[in-house]
């Protein structure tokens, strides 16, 4: 799964549940999220370097 | 008396000038009057404090002294079990618990002869910064009675600000000892990580929760953290010598790209200070500082997400909104983000380990910000809007994640409220940072 499906089926069932705020909180951790899968772990070895195109 | 340490008490108490009878008496004068407002107690164990305190005083007299923490009145965060008593954790999921056993730090605690004097409020589950989501109303700042207590420790740290309390036990996940700490002008200490048992204690992320003590004064969580620990040797003995031969590492970039002005103030005039002291203080840098916030994140949703899932489902409704959407946002975490960030967290370990391996502590603000208002959940910092949550968090949480141990120490005060200075020490090394925290208080007192 991208991260792009992730966040679109995460909105979509957020959106059915009777939590106000968790829609909010999912924008948020979409971001957070970006920012971890593109932050350069150097100890991921050559796996992730060699695939660098994350889906953002 | 809210300014008199453990040790002063002790030899007051052992010399005649004063009873276990009478410090709990005035624990409690204390809370009748200063609790209606502060909200700082959920439990108060009166009977049974006095009752513990007329046989410490029997105890003593007779000879049978268990030391330095014998008949002292101490609180205890409600997420802590006590025998017999009800751990509400500030939520009404736990409506009609009752604990059958103690808590790990609590038999320590009644073995060096400490008397419990109650349950502290909290924010609900541990799971907030600033104490004021709980099924039993906000904690109040007794500087300010309409700003946040910091959490999630937050009526632990008034118990002790106010002297409801000698001493308080607290837990920090991402920074819930030393946030309330700094809010609340006290000191407060998380060990390194695994020193204290968190048996008896409702967990909220198994790998960074951390127990440790919140105290008037840094002596004070040093004869704590003693009696609570589990018997582990440190790596290195602490060293009695004197600020002027330390190494002190302060982590600017990121840690202080975004702090309260005010707090900056203060910062810069504790450098001075230290500076003046003979202290050597230079830069060091946490080259991933700037992603501790993700890393943080997907782990403690995560694990937090797991420990609740069964109430979740079944009790959904009982928890507090905000804390429920934050406990359900957990469940979409995916597992391979969940095991990124423990790549990510091994790094930052590693990194903090390089900037300590110079220098004898790292020194940074406990709290960017001032305590806020309550109910506030976004403010403006160096004309960048941030929601509290984040800003609150933004000191603290890389070292729950790390292990390392951190102590907040009350440092002066901007706009009238207390503001803490953090002290981040090497790793299985919480006595040598509790030495040099002590020399470091001394300094910030003259």
């Amino acid at each position: 799964m991208t991260l792009t499906e992730w966040y679109e089926h995460a909105r979509r069932d957020a959106e059915h549940r009777d939590i106000p705020e968790l829609k909010v909180l999912i924008e948020m951790l979409h971001r957070e999220t970006m920012v971890l899968r593109q932050t350069d772990w150097a100890m991921c070895g050559t796996l992730d370097r060699d695939n660098n195109n994350f889906d953002t | 008396m809210t300014q008199t340490s453990i040790q002063t008490l002790a030899k007051d108490i052992r010399k005649g000038h004063l009873t276990s009878r009478d410090l709990v008496e005035q624990c409690l004068a204390s809370i009748t009057e200063r609790d209606p407002v502060l909200n700082a107690f959920i439990t108060v164990l009166a009977d049974d404090a006095r009752k513990q305190a007329h046989e410490a005083d029997t105890e003593i007299s007779r000879g049978n002294d268990r030391g330095l923490l014998h008949g002292v009145p101490i609180s205890l965060k409600d997420i802590i079990d006590i025998s017999g008593t009800a751990t509400s954790a500030a939520s009404r999921v736990r409506n009609g618990h009752c604990a059958t056993t103690d808590a790990a730090v609590v038999t320590r605690l009644r073995e060096a002869g400490a008397i419990v004097i109650g349950k502290c409020n909290l924010h609900e589950f541990a799971f907030g910064t600033t104490g004021a989501d709980s099924a039993f109303g906000p904690t109040r700042n007794p500087y300010a009675e309409d700003r946040i207590a910091g959490g999630s420790s937050s009526g632990s740290a008034v118990s002790v600000a106010t002297g409801m309390a000698v001493a308080s036990i607290g837990t920090d996940t991402g920074g819930s000892i030393r946030i309330p700490a700094s809010a609340c002008g006290v000191v407060g200490l998380k060990p390194t990580f695994g020193d204290v048992s968190a048996d008896g204690i409702i967990p909220l992320a198994p790998s960074l929760d951390h127990v440790g003590p919140l105290t008037r004064v840094v002596a004070d969580a040093a004869i704590i953290h003693q009696v609570i620990k589990d018997h582990r040797i440190d790596k290195t003995p602490a060293s009695a010598a004197g600020l002027h031969q330390k190494h002190i590492g302060v982590p600017r970039r990121y840690f202080l790209d975004n702090i309260d002005a005010a707090v900056g103030e203060v910062f810069e005039c504790t450098v001075r200070r230290l500076d003046a002291a003979g202290g050597h203080v230079t830069d060091v840098d946490i080259p991933h500082a700037a992603d501790t916030a993700s890393v943080y994140l997907h782990t403690q949703l995560s694990e937090a997400a797991t420990c609740h899932r069964l109430m979740l489902e079944t009790k959904g409704e009982a928890y507090c909104p905000s804390v429920r959407a934050r406990l359900e946002l957990g469940r979409y975490v995916l597992a391979e983000d969940y095991l990124l960030a423990q790549r990510g967290r091994e790094i930052l370990r590693q990194e903090v380990d390089a900037a300590l391996a110079e220098t004898d502590a790292l020194l940074l603000p406990t709290l960017p910000i001032i305590p806020p208002k309550i109910g506030v959940t976004m403010t403006e910092v160096g004309g960048k809007r941030d929601s509290v949550r984040a800003l609150t968090l933004r000191l603290t949480q890389l070292f729950d994640l790390t292990g390392h141990p951190a102590i907040s120490v009350p440092c002066g005060t901007a706009e009238g409220l207390p503001v803490g200075m953090q002290l981040v020490g090497r790793r299985n090394e919480t006595e040598a940072l509790l030495t040099l925290a002590a020399q470091f208080e001394d300094v910030m007192r003259d």
